[in-house]
């Protein structure tokens, strides 16, 4: 598979064998997450392929109350908010994550502290109306 | 290069009511509320037929408030333009501080000499959910959106950053959504026409009418504390997001060489600057600040020849209060994680020294995204000619003003400098 084409349906493919995949600039070493075709620091444009461990601290992050239809339909709501957060990775770039705990840990805003380490979590997402997918989670570690 | 080839002015600026309208009034009704505001802004009259020679139309996203895309020539039939060339303009939320933009650099260019730009959006045709929804179609819809993020959850996000960097408060986010509750009072046009006090009141009025125990809440602050201001997305409350709204702005622009035709008092536009920035928050650099926004401030500065100690009064993109406190930075009016102090202490308030979203804001003269930036344009055009409604007018002559228009979560922004 890491002969795949850096495309966004083939960074979210990898979800299903819990891979959190990227590419590496060949030429500057930048990593970018989800894969680029052109790297984005040197504009180089030959990349490959690297998993990223899914270890990363949480840099920023909301209790979300009023949220996304597609939350609303996992049944999240204003009594019981989800966590939107960013997770910088160890390997350096962020990404945007569905942050997940134990029962009752996204409706408690003294659970969460900027810098706090988690670890990725791919979440199975099964709700009316669409096909069930696989998400990007995090959770603390 | 970074200059206008020669001089573009606002001669007219008009705006409908804003607020809920859907049924009642939509799109169409709205936009031709906007233009009779507009023609009767122009001091020595103005035929939009005969004399507007482009129509650029800001709208984030009719195709899904209202399914309707193709609005432009439509708004142009109904301003009396059409054969004429008129397009629509998407930039999220700064979608028609953009399509000034582009008015203003087609005038300075020497291809036209008067345009109309303008914006407008009608939101409120939708259940809350798909407004939400529609709104976080201008974020990343396939990276942020499946991890949660929602337009106010972009910007908390922002706030529990800035809040942890500088130690930012959730009462310094009160102090400017009473701020905004003042000035909104004042604004005949505003959706939200009550100070914060009066909100109080009604509240407790209610409570008494039903038998129940009338909550007691001494200030602002408490009630703004209280669970009646529930958290939309922690750490913003409801107090703290801009409003869903209905409404339509136009700005009429004219070279130096036929200003004077439409009126004695033109408004200059002397600066124009614009930047992007990565559509996800999680690729940025800064989570407490808007390098679009930085960006677009260097530019216009640079143009007008100012700096912002020169400016007067502003209008800026106060879509959530968190907002303004970024925006205050990133205008360079004062320094990083300092914008809070000065908005408690006063300094952006009427009287203040720097007076901050005279209109009320996002916050409650209402934010139809499309037609935010225009608005923002109408009430620097009010301010600068000493017109402003009821009592919102401030009290010295304001010769330099500045308008800061922000898309989605700051991917997009532009400022606008003016001088009379
Ligand atoms: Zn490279």
């Amino acid at each position: 598979m890491n002969n795949e084409e850096f495309t966004i349906k083939n960074y979210f493919d990898f979800f299903a064998e819990n891979k959190l995949m990227g590419n590496k600039c060949n030429n500057c070493g930048i990593m970018h997450i989800p894969p680029k075709k052109i790297c984005n620091k040197c504009y180089g444009t030959k990349l490959e392929w690297i998993e990223f461990s899914g270890k990363g601290t949480l840099q920023t992050y909301s209790l979300i109350g009023v949220g996304a239809r597609y939350f609303v339909n996992q049944g999240y709501k204003i009594e019981n908010p989800y966590c939107f957060g960013i997770v910088q990775l160890e390997e350096g770039p962020c990404i945007s994550g569905h942050i997940v705990g134990p029962e009752g840990f996204e409706q408690n805003p003294k659970k969460f502290k900027i810098g706090m380490p988690l670890k990725a979590k791919f979440l199975h997402v099964e709700t009316e109306g669409i096909e069930p997918k696989i998400d990007l989670g995090f959770e603390p570690i | 290069m970074g200059k206008l080839a020669r001089r573009v002015a606002i001669v007219g600026a008009g705006m409908s009511k804003f607020g809920a309208h859907y049924p009642i009034k939509q799109n169409r009704d709205l936009w031709q509320d906007a233009l009779i505001n507009t023609i009767e802004s122009v001091d020595h009259g103005v035929n939009l037929q005969k004399d507007v020679e482009e129509l650029y139309l800001g709208n984030f996203s009719a195709d899904l408030f209202n399914h309707e895309a193709h609005l432009a020539p439509l708004m142009a039939q109904l301003a009396g333009i059409n054969p004429k060339p008129a397009a629509r303009i998407e930039a999220a939320c700064c979608s028609s501080g953009i399509a000034m933009r582009y008015g203003v650099l087609a005038v300075a260019s020497g291809i036209h000499d008067f345009v109309l730009a303008g914006g407008i959006e009608t939101m409120t045709e939708v259940p809350t959910v798909d407004v939400t929804d529609s709104l976080a179609a201008a974020a990343d819809t396939r990276l942020e959106y499946p991890a949660g993020a929602t337009f106010p959850g972009l910007y908390a996000a922002v706030a529990t950053a800035h809040m942890h960097k500088y130690g930012t408060t959730e009462e310094n986010f009160f102090d400017v959504a009473i701020k905004n509750y003042d000035n909104g009072a004042e604004n005949p046009y505003a959706q939200v026409q009550m100070t914060i006090e009066q909100v109080i009141e009604g509240k407790i009025t209610k409570a008494k009418k039903r038998g129940l125990e009338p909550p007691s809440w001494n200030n602002p602050y408490d009630f703004l504390r209280s669970e009646s201001n529930p958290y939309i997305a922690y750490p913003l409350r409801l107090f703290d997001c801009s409003l869903v709204t209905d409404g339509a702005a136009c700005v009429l622009l004219a070279s130096e060489d036929i200003a004077r035709k439409y009126t004695d008092t033109p408004i200059w536009i002397t600066g124009t600057g614009q930047g992007s920035d990565t559509l996800a928050l999680h690729d940025r650099d800064s989570l407490t600040s808007f390098l679009s926004a930085r960006t677009a401030a260097q530019t216009a500065f640079k143009m007008s020849g100012l700096e912002p100690k020169d400016i007067q009064i502003a209008e800026v993109h106060d879509c959530f209060t968190i907002a303004e406190l970024v925006a205050l930075e990133d205008l360079g009016f004062y320094k990083p994680g300092e914008a809070a102090a000065a908005v408690s202490a006063g300094e952006t308030k009427r009287d203040g020294i720097l007076p901050i979203n005279t209109s009320g804001g996002l916050k409650t003269k209402g934010h139809p995204v499309g037609a935010t930036g225009t608005a923002q344009a109408v009430e620097i055009f009010k301010q600068m000619r000493g017109i402003a409604e009821r009592n919102r007018q401030v009290k010295k002559d304001i010769e330099r003003a500045l308008s800061h228009n922000v898309g989605g979560s700051g991917a997009s922004s532009v400022v606008h400098i003016y001088e009379k």
